[in-house]
């Protein structure tokens, strides 16, 4: 519990944060921050929301993270912003911590404010997912709570399967009305009944990325209250995709300004001599090196260091407003940094030590092109595999027609996973579902795997021969429209 | 202000985990056992804390790639070793470079924990017990013709009831219960029916079953779609009127009921050795008293009578009691042979084999300073015994005692359960041994030490 007077003092150090941040010519939006228990915060990072709906899946994070945090004495700081203006800091954090997460707070205020890419996220997730909460509160009175958390657990495993690279989406009666116009031009003695349902059926006229979308629109299984839950769902998945596309370029920028708004403090002897020891224990458990994975606050921070040295403040912010990881890295992660922060890629083999089989972690490159080129490719992939809808009458009537973009990626699914999530999509759809991917049976080669789910549960074949392949009408809309692919 | 302290709660977290819980256990319940990792933690109010994997939230995926790759930082040229860990499952389960996991992780912190994807619960004991003690049994049970006394054992079917577990389902009955119900309902949209229309409705019994179906079991809403057939505003495709069926419900479903069934067996005795000299650590005397604990929870409660005399050795060997043989901590040398002679002892002095079934079970690490002695007289114990287990709770390498019992009682080898079995089935000698590198082992190796016999006499 802080008292009165800290929470003063905090007050007056947030003044003098933002006038430091605004003097390096920050832009931010007003800022509050509320000071939580740790139970709350690790609901909050739980939901990823600070108000979410109920659902399982949260409630096992949330007792996940207590667990950990319970079992490590010493935690780093949790920075949790929320765009525009939602921030929560940790009760039990010492003061200078908490100076430490304002500080990078408001450099993601600033982040969100002005790059292009989190400009498309809506500003109004917050009360948008508490009336959500509320709605669906009622719909498990209402409708069962077994069915409520069916759906949501349904909708969740499809969140990504959005397309946040399309265009705004066109409704399907308004492309069908247009398409209807436009027969009804060239052949004015068709009727115009029977083309509908023939142009019914050809739904999607082209291979949709946006699952949830799609069912929303179409399916016939869905009551009302459903559709709103897929409807949130969807929003929240469109909501954190720019998030994770940036959360490199991000947390490199808060860190690069919270290190130097707390030196500013400091300087101006705002912050005692232990304090700022404090802080800087703690800073450097938030930039300290990873040996297996990335520490993204680390050498983002580095990479803007190095922007600014080489090119100056000016295009420090340039970059801030329209650049995504993948760009940042590709454009800014030079030779020399990557040399001096000895980044590598390592991977995992087998060997055996006397008779002990091991997993042994081993330094494959260091060449820096070769690192920047990985990591790249790994920053500008989509989150998960892409997944588009080909048909909704693949083979019989409404029977949904699924394909993986598997010659975009190269990789093959995971079965057990995605038995699973077809059983979510049968459970929205009604009738059965496939799913058509590949398998890597030598180099080069591939067979065609053709997944279902029915009422007869799930089952792997291989597609008739008869049928185009739905791989094959994938790939050319794919060549057709080569300039949409991420 | 802009920065405020807040007295907030968390407002559904516990709640939503309590929920987690309760799906997890439903799944253990449903037999998946294998999901219990086996640390019993007893607390006294016959509750046991297990360690259960989390359910899994899924969404499309890739396959883990044949070759793992990651992106590190630190010190290091081309070819260096940074990081080397025992080889555990099929591979590295890890999720690579921009796996959509780790963002489901992300915890806002620098590196955050990896943590392992489980959760600790409470359960009740004989809600597992009652899932776990259908599957085990002593082998080579035999008649003895001396001294056979009357106990009880096991359980047997006793009438129906309305909950349980799914192995138990009498489906033939529970199919019986829903078209009981189902004829109720019927019955009764037919004189919903007949009060609308005035006269006894034209429809068979079929039609209902299928009017139901369609809507979703809303009465209703069959009443308005029957009055639309008998009207000829619908038709029914002849296929789905017949592919109708009823539907079960929860309330249906009837399980058989098991009461003590009491019948004339021979009597068991069961000698529990366990090494708890200095070389046993922590972990290894963990897993052989978790093998211990459970056999021993679980042959109470299937054999009524079976008497287990528990008996610890490091250079010696000594009788102690239950308490003391799950609590005691040790150190010393190694001996084996003083444990096994002084089985047979207790064999000539009290158990003659006439009368009783002898089980001679024992964990060690492989340790033994005087291995021939120890062959020695395990070879004099063997013919005594119905059966003998020996586990070996060691960490993966090379077999030490285990060896040796391979090559001198010529033991075959077959894999059960994941879990490579050491045995030997003839006249005389009943020899089942495993290697325990992880309490993942305890269970299978429950499982093969107590496989019941196939026929019982």
């Amino acid at each position: 519990m802080l008292s009165k007077a800290e929470e003063k003092r905090l007050n007056e150090l947030d003044k003098v944060i933002v006038e430091i941040m605004k003097g390096y010519g920050l832009n931010v939006w007003e800022q509050k921050f509320d000071i939580v228990s740790s139970a709350k915060m690790a609901e909050i990072i739980a939901y990823n929301s600070p108000v979410s709906y109920s659902y399982w899946a949260g409630g096992k994070g949330y007792e996940r993270i207590k667990t950990i945090w319970r079992h490590t004495p010493v935690r780093l700081p949790y920075e949790v912003y929320f765009s525009p203006n939602r921030a929560y800091l940790c009760a039990t954090d010492p003061l200078a911590v908490m100076m430490l997460t304002m500080a990078h707070v408001y450099a993601h205020n600033d982040f969100s404010k002005n790059n292009a890419l989190m400009k498309t996220q809506r500003t109004d997730m917050t009360p948008f997912l508490a009336r959500a909460k509320k709605r669906f509160a009622e719909y498990a009175q209402k409708y069962g709570e077994k069915e409520v958390e069916k759906t949501i657990e349904a909708a969740r495993a499809l969140m990504f399967n959005i397309d946040p690279f399309a265009p705004k989406r066109v409704s399907r009666d308004i492309q069908i009305e247009k398409r209807l116009s436009k027969e009804k031009k060239e052949h004015p003695d068709v009727d115009k009944k029977q083309l509908r349902k023939r142009l019914l059926g050809q739904y999607p006229f082209e291979p949709d990325r946006d699952i949830l979308a799609f069912l929303i629109e179409n399916s016939n299984e869905l009551e009302e209250w459903q559709r709103d839950i897929l409807h949130v769902v969807r929003e929240q998945g469109y909501h954190l995709f720019p998030i994770m596309r940036t959360s490199l370029i991000n947390e490199g920028w808060c860190a690069y300004w919270h290190e130097k708004v707390i030196l500013d403090l400091f300087k101006q002897k705002l912050i005692s001599n232990k304090e700022f020891d404090t802080f800087s224990k703690y800073n450097a458990g938030v930039l300290s090196q990873v040996r297996k994975g990335l520490n993204i606050y680390l050498v983002g921070r580095e990479i803007w260091k190095e922007i600014d040295k080489t090119h100056g403040r000016e295009k420090m912010f340039q970059v801030r407003g329209s650049y995504d990881s993948s760009q940042f890295v590709s454009e800014f992660l030079t030779d020399e940094v990557i040399r001096r922060e000895k980044l590598y890629i390592y991977k995992k083999v087998d060997a055996i030590y006397i008779t002990i089989p091991l997993v042994v972690d081993i330094i494959e490159e260091t060449n820096p092109k070769i690192f920047r080129h990985a990591l790249v490719h790994a920053l500008r992939r989509y989150p998960l595999p892409l997944i588009s809808i080909i048909s909704s009458n693949y083979g019989n009537h409404r029977v949904l027609g699924l394909a993986h973009h598997f010659k975009e990626e190269n990789q093959e699914l995971d079965i057990e996973y995605a038995e699973n999530t077809l059983q979510h999509i049968y459970y929205l759809w009604g009738p059965p579902v496939c799913l058509e991917t590949q398998k890597i049976v030598g180099e080069n080669e591939t067979k065609t795997l053709l997944w279902k789910y029915s009422r007869k549960g799930f089952k792997q074949t291989i597609p008739k021969g008869k049928q185009l392949s739905m791989s094959k009408q994938l790939s050319m809309f794919l060549q057709k429209n080569a300039k949409r692919v991420p | 202000m802009s920065v405020q302290q807040q007295d907030w709660k968390p407002e559904q977290g516990e709640k939503d985990a309590a929920r987690h819980r309760e799906i997890i256990k439903e799944e253990v319940k449903k037999g998946i056992l294998d999901t219990v990792i086996n640390t019993p933690i007893i607390n006294k109010k016959g509750k046991l804390k297990v360690r259960i994997r989390g359910k899994k939230d899924y969404h499309f995926r890739h396959k883990d790639p044949e070759e793992f790759r990651d992106v590190g930082q630190g010190k290091g040229k081309k070819g260096d070793v940074i990081d080397a860990q025992i080889k555990k499952g099929k591979g590295p389960g890890d999720s690579g470079i921009g796996h959509p996991d780790d963002f489901d992780d992300a915890e806002g912190g620098a590196g955050g924990e990896p943590g392992e994807d489980w959760i600790e619960t409470e359960m009740d004991i004989e809600e597992i017990f009652d899932i776990v003690t259908e599957e085990i049994g002593l082998p080579k049970l035999k008649k003895k013709k001396e001294g056979q006394i009357e106990v009880q054992k096991g359980w047997k079917p006793s009438g129906t009831k309305k909950t349980g577990i799914p192995p138990r389902l009498k489906k033939k009955l529970t199919v019986q219960q829903a078209i009981k119900r189902w004829s109720g309902i019927i019955l009764g949209l037919k004189q919903m029916l007949e009060e609308k229309l005035g006269k006894k409705p034209d429809l068979d019994d079929q039609h209902y079953v299928w009017a139901l179906n369609s809507a979703k079991l809303d009465k209703d809403k069959a009443i308005e779609i029957l009055l639309k057939i008998i009207n000829g505003e619908r038709k029914v495709n002849k296929k789905d009127l017949e592919n109708a069926t009823i539907i079960l419900d929860e309330d249906d479903l009837r399980y058989t009921k098991l009461e003590q069934d009491i019948e004339y067996e021979s009597n068991a005795v069961i000698s529990a050795i366990m090494d708890v000299s200095g070389s046993m650590g922590t972990e290894k005397k963990l897993i052989a008293r978790s093998f211990y604990w459970w056999s021993y929870e679980m042959l109470k409660r299937v054999y009524q009578n079976v008497e287990i005399v528990f008996i610890i050795h490091h250079a010696e060997a000594q009788v102690v009691s239950e308490e003391r043989f799950f609590h005691t901590v040790q150190s010393g040398g190694t001996l084996c042979a003083p444990a096994y002679m002084l089985t047979a002892d207790l064999i000539h002095t009290t158990y003659p084999p006439e009368a009783w079934n002898i089980y001679t079970f024992h964990f060690s690490d492989g340790e033994d300073f005087d291995r021939k002695a120890g062959v020695k007289s395990l070879k004099n114990l063997l013919p005594l015994v119905n059966a003998f287990g020996y586990g070996e709770t060691l960490p993966y390498g090379s077999h030490s005692l285990l060896d040796d019992y391979i090559d001198a009682f010529d033991l075959d080898i077959e894999e059960v359960e994941g879990l490579e079995v050491y045995f030997r089935d003839d006249k005389d000698t009943y020899f089942i041994a495993t290697a325990l590198h992880d309490r993942e082992a305890i269970w299978p190796t429950i499982k093969v030490f107590f496989r019941k016999d196939e026929e019982v006499e």
